[in-house]
């Protein structure tokens, strides 16, 4: 592997984003105005030509794929403990990478159209491209650092870029809101986050990837001699700090997972990310689908010896996904803001890939984000291009039959929604079904969970497909609707042929699997073990006992493919039923459950518990907490002012300045000493 | 050179002084005059205070028990030697930042004053000047007694600057901010005499001194019994506690900032709150090791109350310039935090928190002036949707705001990072130091004022900055001179500090390699764990001792001490 051009690939992949968006931070106001999006775009797609090259030296690379490269000292604790800013290039990030600059391109370029009105840009043009920018440094730093503190630099800086970004229309209050919102339950996940890296720090020492795998692995085998020489301490102190390990690390992996519960918009922190639909189209696309919700999964698959230590947690960590990906899908069955729809969905899908992550599948769960970034991509900015086309009206009760008037988008959304839907032999149906099969293979319970999931995907997708494409042509009131330009249809169209084919990277073509020769754990499964052998190790190998042997034996083996396949067609052909013919169908059902239409349709009331359980009751505090300031401390302070006070106001009355009273006073005085000299002698 | 490194201190001190009886004498009436003559003297100051820290970084001049630029210069004795008070200046790797940030403050201040402050003027700087002459000077000294005559006279500026130029309640905050300050320090008085009489009685100099280093070694000599740390420990913290301030002696602060004048705010909240943090580093945990030990989950728990506290009641003010006031409480609660973790981390974090949240703390409320001076109000029921109307201001608020709720890449993630890995690693042993009092319990809960802070802050945000625009009839008021948006002297006060933030935050190297090794050598050297290299350091120790004090007995002494340190730590510790 070639060092220094993987080490110059690497840095040219963080500087080329955060230069673009410098430029048009501060060349966009005064001069690029409408042009500000050329350096971003320069930049976002010299970073994805970057990490392409990188995929490739890396995939060349074999077995040894793994490099640090150590940029500079940042800072320290004491001692000669450094934490650096250093750079780990692994299978891992180099799959990362490309999906992340690569999908951040065609954003980019999607954005240049979107974000303008009838050819002029919109206000803060440039500002939203600078922010994109960093974004993507950002996104890249998550992916691309070495320790666990640039994790989190880069962690809460997608979190800042995705709040100024949801933002974006602050005069919006709802947007304003929103992004505090993201921002704030986003914090709170990262209390748990921080508390763990502090507590890995407590118990290695060090907060660097390789080290502190390293001396977990061998914490957990009690390999005492090498733990010692690998943190330089000696053997007594390495077989204490290999039970410590063993205990801690449970603990360590909960807090990590508060982080990627809230990042990844799981249960119970999820309510931000429905919210964050107030971001502009492109937005939600990159950071809200594709990427940045996505960094929890990748923590989870980078920190899996952490992970893997204990099954129970691995177990919580499924029951949590399933919990999400069923629960958000019920969510996403009655809204009907186009964009909110995918937004539960993407809470769903996360959760397929947290069931993954804890039936031991990282794999899968990767090779699901990777396309999940893909069709969800593609779904929010055909979502945006709708929104673009009907004057900003995004609510699929108010327009409808759109596929004569927008007829790319309706293609290439279609292809979205079916690669969301788990329709065969598209992306999400590979990906999502390995994923089922693992936790099949877990538990039955969850297994059933996913494909149940599946069913309600498939069937909300395609509601919203039909009531939005389908039936009579409506648009919303004086609005021409036009389909959009080619800077928003080329990404449409790349992103789609994404939707098809980017499951086969995952897939590879053998006797016995899907069809006869479709066999899942491919190349990108293999490519990622050195990542992913933590969890390996202690999966059951269901996938290596299966090989089939012909058409029907395949067939009796991977039931659950076809399952699944069923089930996805099933879910398109109930929403075309009850969307396309017979549109009375889900009236009679509302009015035949309104309560639990309530329910859904205010997503289980969650909001409203949040605020009652933990917002109001904090307010509380803080304003007893002002009002003791102000009366109990400040009185305590005035109470042992008025002592000196009264003294002094007491001994006041004596100086009358009468000399008859001095006189008196005197008299008296010498008397009484005269008195008590006789009485003591 | 050894003529400039000698006086160099001492001319950063009375810089101010110089430039204050400038002002007073040496311009007209004119305000655009005064102004600019305070000006030039400040930045005389702030070049001054650069040549130091240069100079300090190159090792010129005489270094003295690891403290450069050292000067001094006999002040009080009597006849026959038995009192030994001296002028004695010097800083070292910690002391210098605060120097840096002091120098950097004050002309900030002064020129964000040139819009709002027009009568008076020429009183209103000589004050600002003679503020700064004794912030610098506390951070100078290197006698108690000097530091005690410094770190006093920062209130008599102060109090008029509040009372004379501030708001509404101005007399009952000055009064209020006098009273709590002057019992600390009456406190704090009472400690160091005790101290130094300790010293005289029973330490081997055998005069009355109170020349720090000389106090510090008598300290971690281990002289001093336990009890009697004790009390001199709480004698000492009394005052630098209020100043923090620290829970719950707090309440002066809220009060003092929404009345002050900006600059005044600034300066407070920028350096003066750090002059007790300060003395928490230079003086009470250096020389009373075990009353800190002792006393350091109290503190801590103060702390963290402060901590949360602060932040709940910051979240529900209305008027932004308290808010930012009760996030100080908040913050300052983390810097002591750090400082009681007794670790090297902890420690170096607590003195970056001091310089950083000087930084992002007058920042904010630099921004919080000059929108008060926009739009006369501070209540945020009245203000809104500013983002429209001051973009660039509202650029600067948002990076104040994320340094100040410590986002990673700026400068308030180091410090409050370094705070909670030295508060939560306390116990733990793997740094080479012996583990201290606190732990996983402490950082746990001081942890959730980064959440609680984030939500203040960004509420504080959302209300001033975004939603419909807001504004009080009549405003933005531009009839001094001020355009709707920021103008360019107002940027150029503010670019300097958000440059600042941005380069601690991606390379604070300078910094701590600069921090540690001060910490290691004036704080922590007792706590360290002896391995093969104590004897180099032992002969380190000596070697600079000969140096100070020149005395053959005393050299012995001091040896003697050393010796006996080493083998009391290492029988204490069981290394």
């Amino acid at each position: 592997m070639n060092e220094s051009l993987i080490t110059n690939l690497s840095v040219l992949i963080l500087l080329l984003p955060a230069a673009g968006a410098i430029c048009a931070g501060a060349l966009g106001p005064r001069h690029l105005k409408g042009n500000s999006h050329w350096p971003v775009i320069f930049g976002v797609g010299g970073a994805a030509l970057a990490a392409i090259t990188l995929l490739f030296q890396v995939v060349g690379a074999g077995e040894d794929s793994s490099l640090l490269i150590v940029l500079y000292q940042w800072f320290g604790a004491g001692g000669n403990s450094w934490f650096n800013v250093e750079l780990l290039i692994d299978p891992l990030t180099a799959v990362m990478l490309p999906v992340v600059t690569g999908i951040a391109t065609l954003v980019v370029i999607y954005s240049k159209e979107y974000m303008r009105h009838h050819d002029h840009p919109e206000r803060g043009y440039e500002r939203f491209f600078a922010f994109l920018g960093l974004f993507v440094f950002s996104m890249c730093i998550l992916v691309l650092g070495g320790n666990f503190l640039l994790l989190y630099l880069g962690w809460e800086a997608v979190g800042l870029c995705s709040y100024l970004l949801i933002g974006f229309y602050y005069q919006k209050p709802s947007a304003a809101a929103a992004a505090k919102k993201a921002f704030l339950v986003n914090r709170i996940g990262d209390f748990g986050f921080g508390l763990g890296i502090l507590l890995i720090y407590n118990t290695f020492g060090h907060l660097d990837y390789a080290t502190v795998f390293e001396a977990a692995k061998l914490g957990l085998d009690h390999d005492v001699e090498a733990l010692a020489s690998l943190i330089s301490i000696d053997v007594i102190q390495a077989s204490e700090l290999a039970l410590t390990i063993s205990s801690r690390l449970p603990i360590i992996a909960l807090l990590l997972l508060c982080g990627a519960v809230g990042k990844s918009a799981q249960l119970p922190l999820y309510v931000w990310l429905p919210d964050a639909m107030e971001g502009p189209s492109p937005v939600s696309a990159l950071i809200h689908a594709a990427t940045m919700v996505t960094a929890g999964i990748y923590m989870m698959v980078r920190c899996g010896v952490i992970f893997t230590a204990s099954d129970s947690v691995m177990m919580f960590i499924a029951i949590l996904g399933a919990a999400t990906a069923i629960f958000a899908a019920t969510i996403a069955l009655v809204q009907t803001d186009m964009k909110r729809i995918l937004a539960y969905s993407t809470i769903s899908q996360l959760g397929y890939m947290f069931l993954g992550v804890g039936c031991l599948a990282a794999g899968s769960a990767v090779f699901h984000l990777m396309t999940h970034a893909f069709f969800k991509a593609l779904l929010f900015l055909g979502a945006g291009s709708v929104m673009h086309a009907m004057g900003g009206v995004i609510d699929v009760r108010r327009f409808g039959g759109l596929k004569r008037i927008l007829p790319v988008t309706y293609l290439t959304m279609l292809i979205g929604s079916a690669a969301l839907a788990g329709f065969p032999l598209l992306a999400g149906f590979w990906s999502k079904d390995e994923i089922v099969h693992a936790a099949f293979n877990r538990h039955v319970l969850l297994g059933v969970v996913g494909l149940v999931t599946a069913l309600l995907t498939a069937f909300y997708t395609f509601r919203m497909m039909f009531l939005a494409f389908w039936g009579e042509e409506r648009v919303p009131e004086g609005v021409s609707a036009h389909e959009s330009g080619k800077w928003i249809l080329i990404p449409l169209g790349t992103l789609s042929i994404g939707a098809i084919f980017s499951g086969y990277v995952g897939v590879h073509v053998q006797g016995g699997g899907f069809l006869g020769f479709l066999e899942p754990h491919g190349s990108l499964h293999h490519f990622l073990e050195p990542v992913t052998a933590p969890f390996a190790a202690h999966a059951h190998d269901a996938h290596a006992a299966e090989v089939g042997h012909g058409f029907f034996a395949a067939i009796a083996h991977h039931w659950l493919m076809y399952l699944s396949a069923l089930l996805s067609i099933l879910g398109i052909a109930v929403a075309y039923v009850c969307y396309v013919r017979r549109p009375w169908l889900p009236q009679v059902l509302r009015a035949t459950f309104p309560q639990a239409h309530h329910v859904l349709l205010n997503k289980y009331f969650v909001d409203e518990f949040y605020h009652a359980a933990i917002v109001s009751p904090l307010r509380k505090l803080g304003r007893f907490c002002y009002q003791a300031d102000v009366f109990l401390i400040d009185g305590i302070v005035w109470t042992i002012t008025v002592i000196p006070r009264m003294f002094g106001q007491s001994w006041r009355t004596l100086q009358t300045g009468t000399l008859q009273g001095y006189g008196l006073g005197m008299a008296a005085g010498l008397a009484l000493i005269i008195v008590l000299v006789m009485m003591t002698t | 050179m050894d003529f400039v490194s000698n006086w160099i201190l001492t001319a950063v001190i009375f810089m101010p002084i110089v430039g204050a009886a400038y002002v007073w004498f040496g311009s007209s009436s004119r305000v655009s005059q005064i102004r600019s003559n305070a000006m030039i003297g400040s930045m005389l100051t702030l070049l001054l205070v650069i040549c130091a820290a240069g100079l300090l970084s190159q090792g010129q001049g005489q270094t003295v028990d690891g403290y450069g630029l050292y000067h001094t210069s006999g002040w009080m004795a009597d006849g026959d030697n038995r009192i030994d008070i001296n002028y004695t200046l010097g800083i070292d790797g910690v002391s210098v930042w605060l120097l840096l940030l002091t120098g950097l403050l004050c002309p900030l201040a002064i020129w964000a004053s040139f819009s709002s402050i027009t009568n008076r003027a020429k009183e209103y700087y000589c004050l600002l000047l003679l503020l700064e002459s004794g912030m610098l000077g506390v951070f100078c000294s290197l006698d108690l007694l000097l530091f005690y005559v410094f770190f006093e006279f920062t209130l008599i500026p102060l109090f008029f600057l509040i009372g004379t130029w501030g708001g509404q309640e101005r007399a009952r905050a000055a009064t209020k901010f006098f009273l709590f300050t002057v019992a600390g320090s009456v406190l704090t008085f009472a400690g160091v005499l005790y101290l130094a009489y300790h010293q005289y009685n029973y330490g081997d100099s055998g005069v009355f001194t109170l020349d720090i280093p000389t106090l510090v070694r008598y300290g971690q000599s281990g002289l001093i019994p336990a009890g009697v740390q004790w009390w001199i420990f709480l004698g000492l913290v009394a005052g630098f506690a209020v100043k923090v301030p620290l829970f719950p002696v707090h309440t002066w602060l809220p009060l003092a900032h929404t009345e002050a004048p900006t600059a005044g705010s600034v300066l407070l909240a920028g350096v003066l709150l750090k002059l007790g943090t300060y003395g928490f580093i230079r003086l009470a945990l250096p020389i009373l090791p075990e009353g800190a030990e002792a006393f350091a989950h109290f503190m801590a728990v103060m702390a963290i109350a402060g901590v949360i506290y602060g932040a709940l009641a910051a979240w529900v003010q209305e008027d932004v310039k308290k808010l930012v006031a009760y996030s100080s409480v908040s913050h300052m609660g983390f810097c002591v935090l750090g400082m009681f973790s007794l670790k090297m981390a902890g420690m170096t974090g607590s003195v970056m928190y001091m310089v950083n949240h000087g930084l992002s703390t007058a920042a904010l409320f630099l921004v919080v002036g000059m929108i008060y001076e926009r739009y006369h109000t501070r209540d945020m029921n009245q203000l809104g949707g500013l983002a429209k109307q001051m973009p660039v201001m509202a650029v600067f608020l948002i990076i104040f705001t994320l340094s100040s709720i410590g986002l990673p890449g700026l400068n308030g993630f180091i410090g409050e990072m370094l705070v909670l890995i030295g508060t939560a690693s306390s116990t733990e042993t793997h740094d080479g130091m012996i583990a201290g009092p606190l732990g996983m319990a402490y950082a746990v809960p001081a942890a959730t004022g980064i959440v609680l802070g984030a939500i203040y802050m960004l509420w504080m945000c959302r209300r001033v900055l975004f939603g419909p625009v807001n504004e009080p009839p009549g405003t933005p008021d531009t009839s001094a001179g001020l355009s709707p948006d920021l103008n360019g002297r107002e940027i150029g006060i503010l670019t300097p500090i958000a440059i600042l933030c941005l380069i601690i935050g991606v390379w604070p190297k300078p910094m701590i390699d600069s921090i540690q090794p001060a910490i290691e050598q004036h704080v922590l050297a007792s706590r360290i764990i002896e391995g093969d290299n104590n004897a180099a350091e032992a002969d380190n120790i000596i070697r600079e001792s000969q140096h100070a004090v020149g005395n053959k007995n005393l050299k012995a002494a001091v040896i003697e001490s050393e010796n006996d340190k080493l083998a009391d730590s290492g029988e204490r510790h069981g290394y």
